[in-house]
């Protein structure tokens, strides 16, 4: 049975096949939620909410876009919404990032796999993505880790393909501008 | 796996930072997918669909606004209906009895602003 078929089954009274809905997009969305909050624990209480919420505005659900991208853009939004709320408290500033890190920052760039599995790498990690505007994280995750096509992430966040393209482009040098601060500070 | 290949300078560096920083986190096992379907379907009847609840009880804002409106739609009446009343018609109810500016309105040849300023000079 497809997604569609689904939703049509749940929105005509049989709520009990939302479980088929959840059990199929569970593992995206969750990976998105931790991929977006670098919390395990926030990520699957995200991931709830968001099913929650696509169960609740099921009757919008338009059938041009596949259901996947339509739970992506709730569970994004879900996700950028908790960071804003988080983002109220100070963040770290750039020159104690560069003070303590830089050699951390180019072991990371060296061996990502091995300094990827560490928590000190995850935690350098989301210091770093966290001084990039919030919607440029989601951008790259949604791209770089989710895999989404252009055409996906024109339905998911909502916009033109040059809008894509222009967001992803500028979203890379924004993190890449980041990395120099450190490189440019180990090279010092 | 290693970064290389035909890529171009950009595009490797891009992909040493896309593995840094966007590494796929781990999927969930069945089992965890199993008991997350039971923590999503237990909470469903919180989560009712929009469409089956009437349009107050999801919009909550809804009745106070209705009912402050309609508060004040009923105050300016009472509050400012005495004031809706014409000045004119005023002046002649509370003069009504033979008082000169009845007289005036009255006259049969009292037509024209002329005659109304001049017998209202000569009144004087």
């Amino acid at each position: 049975m497809t997604d569609p078929e689904l939703v049509a089954h749940v929105l005509s009274g049989r709520r009990e096949d939302y479980a088929e809905l959840v059990r199929r997009h569970h593992a995206a969305v969750l990976t998105l939620c931790r991929s977006l909050l670098a919390d395990d624990a926030l990520a699957d209480d995200a991931a709830q909410e968001a099913f929650l919420k696509a169960y609740r505005s099921l009757a919008g659900f338009q059938g041009g876009a596949a259901f996947g991208t339509w739970l992506y853009r709730i569970a994004s939004n879900h996700c950028l919404d908790l960071r804003r709320r988080r983002a109220r408290r100070p963040t770290e500033s750039l020159d104690a990032l560069r003070e303590d890190d830089p050699a951390r920052v180019e072991r990371l760039l060296r061996e990502p796999d091995a300094a990827g599995a560490a928590a000190e790498a995850k935690d350098l990690v989301e210091r770093v993505l966290s001084r990039i505007p919030e919607d440029y994280r989601a951008i790259l995750t949604l791209r770089e880790v989710q895999g989404l096509s252009y055409q996906e992430l024109m339905e998911v966040l909502g916009c033109t393909l040059d809008s894509v393209k222009a967001r992803l482009r500028r979203a890379r040098e924004a993190l890449e501008r980041e990395l120099r601060h450190f490189s440019e500070r180990e090279n010092v | 796996m290693g970064v290389g290949g035909d890529m171009e300078p950009d595009e490797i560096r891009w992909e040493k930072t896309r593995r840094a920083f966007f590494p796929r986190p781990a999927a969930p096992s069945a089992a965890e997918t199993e008991a997350f379907v039971s923590r999503v379907m237990a909470r469903l009847p919180e989560a009712e669909p929009e469409e089956a609840r009437p349009f107050w009880a999801v919009h909550r804002w809804f009745v106070p606004a209705l009912g402050f409106s309609c508060a004040a739609f009923a105050f300016s009446f009472l509050a400012l209906g005495g004031e809706s009343e014409d000045p004119a018609m005023a002046l002649l109810l509370a003069d009504a009895g033979g008082s000169p500016v009845v007289e005036l309105v009255a006259r049969p040849d009292a037509g024209t602003p002329e005659d109304v300023l001049g017998l209202d000079l000569e009144v004087r």
